[in-house]
């Protein structure tokens, strides 16, 4: 289908009809009316504090999911790969190396900066070094970035690990851990949520500003190069805007496999490849497919909530081979 | 409210298969694992922090050769050599000390790690298992009896057992209060509980609570979880000392909570709470001191 003003209606249904549900979804299921009277309503008795706050979460697992997805479709054209995902160039790696010390250390400043910013730090700044070491060594091409950031996540990895070893005792819960790499979605509100939105609003428009040349670089990075790109630079500017939405997406929602993936590619079979629609679609998809399973996560075994990531990659995987066969029969 | 039956329910889960012949000691710990020790140890390496705990408290800290590296207490043994344990344990670490038996517990890296080395190399080992409470008693014993040290042990596990007596003597004809008992928690969601069956769940019952969470699925809840649970206190077990329950109090949605509103939220100290070990029988008094306090006022 070509986008249109059609498709952009039917991602934003999607959208606002996954955070619907989302919200719908918990411990006690909550119909439409009485969600929005307790977000108009200014009475903290609690079942409305907690439906606000089912509210503002089910918006932060739809901006975790927008991140992602755009990150995915950012990553994938950079690096003209359909594998590429938001977790590539060590981001993941470093976001639970900063997860890792903000949970098992118990320094009163960690705790005053908190999991999130730890989070950030360590998934943006794993991505901006694989970039240094690339501008450093002067790696302009996608693949050679590709082997610098394979090779960091390996040593991050291992750091992480070795930590981990090193700081668990019976003090600790690497129970906590644990669960946060399998997709540890916080909590934002208030003030942390205004800036998380406004933020994934700004990777929004910095990567719809990246698109055109995006499209660009499908047709080969030696045409795109002759067509006026400067490929090393560009590839640098995207993965950056791309590695500032991944880590947003780990610091507030863990390390949520496959989402960043499956949801661009969907997309794309839906309308197309070009990538301003395609950055566009795919976050508000991202985000309500996200919001869905986050309802799912914390109402199928309530009160149990099942780590998100785990139901991503079971339901997700299902999903996209499904997508998959359909589309190559 | 805690009953005298209660405690015979504890009382009566110590069964041990102890063949005294001659001057061997044929025993079974809880694994199965059969144990002939020709004599009392005397030199022992213990790896698991409880497992340490428990020597020492039997009355053998001096035969203790060496410790595993995760050990944090008593200081009395902290200058003892390590065999290893952030990266693993070296087999040749504990052989290098000759030691006549490692105590180790069932399911931890050290037993996945040295017991079968170890026991096919002729080294006498001691599993402990244990579960909920009254199997910590059971392996305390089974630990006294393979130390040679029956009659020690079985007056810490007394003196374990009349500290629960205290406590319930305390609480006696108070209602039960329901507890939501967090043992991690990531960041400000995904806080972790415990599942029945687990020690700290006796540890909850035997200080007059009721655990609110009867998991069957993942022991992770949300806050949500938490207010339809309504726990009456709100026990956080933390590593972070900075943790106060202002900074749990404030987290995103609890308000809602009626413990929380209630102010009955308390923070103690993990490593604490959570080795299953002699000082259990402590930690229930603190942690029915927690859930009672005003039975506690003096």
């Amino acid at each position: 289908m070509k986008p249109g003003a059609l498709t952009i209606s039917l991602a934003v249904a999607l959208a606002l009809g996954g955070m619907l549900v989302g919200a719908m979804l918990g411990v006690t299921s909550t119909d439409p009316l009485r969600l929005l009277s307790a977000i108009a309503s200014s009475d903290p008795s609690s079942n409305d504090v907690l439906l606000a706050w089912r509210v503002q979460r089910v918006v932060g697992a739809f901006l975790v999911g927008a991140c992602l997805a755009m990150a995915g479709v950012i990553y994938q054209g950079a690096f003209r790969n359909p594998l590429a995902e938001p977790f590539l160039l060590g981001s993941s790696a470093g976001g639970a190396l900063g997860a890792v010390f903000a949970i098992l250390l118990p320094w009163p400043w960690l705790s005053a900066v908190g999991l999130p910013v730890m989070a950030f730090v360590g998934a943006w700044g794993a991505t901006l070094l694989v970039l240094g070491i690339s501008r450093a060594a002067r790696i302009e091409d996608a693949a050679g970035m590709l082997l610098v950031g394979i090779a960091l996540a390996a040593l991050l990895g291992a750091l992480r690990s070795a930590v981990t070893l090193v700081l668990a005792d019976e003090s600790v819960s690497l129970r906590a851990l644990v669960s946060w790499t399998l997709g540890g979605l916080q909590s934002p509100t208030g003030t942390t949520l205004w800036t998380f939105a406004a933020l994934t609003a700004l990777c929004l428009v910095a990567s719809l500003a990246l698109a055109r040349k995006l499209d660009i670089l499908g047709f080969g990075e030696a045409t795109a190069a002759t067509m006026g790109v400067d490929v090393g630079r560009f590839l640098t500017l995207a993965l950056t805007v791309a590695a500032f939405a991944t880590g947003l997406a780990v610091a507030w929602g863990g390390v949520l496999a496959f989402v960043g993936l499956i949801v661009p590619h969907a997309v794309r079979w839906w309308i197309g490849e070009r990538h301003a629609p395609l950055l566009l679609h795919s976050a508000l998809v991202g985000g309500g497919f996200l919001a869905v399973f986050d309802g799912i996560s914390r109402s199928v075994l309530a009160p149990s909530e099942i780590p998100l990531g785990l139901l991503t990659s079971l339901i997700g995987a299902p999903f996209f081979l499904l997508l998959l066969v359909r589309r190559y029969r | 409210m805690l009953t005298r039956r209660h405690l015979f329910a504890i009382g009566a889960a110590f069964a041990a298969d102890l063949l005294l012949s001659g001057r061997v000691l044929a025993l079974e710990d809880a694994t199965g694992n059969t144990l002939n020790l020709p004599a009392p140890p005397r030199r022992i390496v213990a790896l698991n922090p409880a497992m340490v705990e428990s020597v020492v408290a039997i009355g053998a800290l001096d035969r203790i050769v060496g410790i595993g590296g995760k050990v944090l207490y008593p200081e009395s043994v902290l200058h003892l050599p390590s065999v290893g344990g952030a990266f693993g344990f070296s087999v040749e670490a504990v052989l290098a000390l000759d030691p006549d038996l490692v105590v180790m517990a069932v399911g931890t890296d050290a037993a996945a790690q040295l017991a079968r080395p170890l026991s096919e190399m002729g080294v006498p080992i001691f599993l402990a298992t244990y579960t909920d409470f009254a199997s910590i008693l059971a392996y305390m014993r089974l630990l006294g009896a393979a130390l040679g040290l029956s009659d020690r042990a079985e007056r810490l596990v007394s003196s374990m057992q009349a500290t629960i007596s205290d406590v319930a003597e305390t609480l006696k004809d108070r209602p039960r209060r329901g507890v939501y008992l967090e043992t991690g928690a990531a960041g400000n969601a995904a806080f972790q509980t415990v599942r029945a069956g687990h020690y700290a769940d006796d540890g909850i019952r035997l200080a007059g609570g009721r655990n609110v969470f009867t998991l069957r699925g993942p022991r992770q809840v949300t806050v949500e979880g938490i207010a339809e649970a309504d726990p009456d206190v709100i026990v956080v077990l933390a590593s972070d000392p900075a943790l106060t329950p202002e900074i749990v109090a404030a987290r995103p949605g609890w308000s809602a909570l009626r413990a929380v509103r209630e102010s009955k939220v308390v923070v103690l100290p993990r490593g604490f709470m959570l080795i299953p070990g002699p000082r259990q029988a402590e930690a229930v008094r603190i942690l029915a001191r927690a859930i009672h306090p005003e039975a506690f006022a003096r």
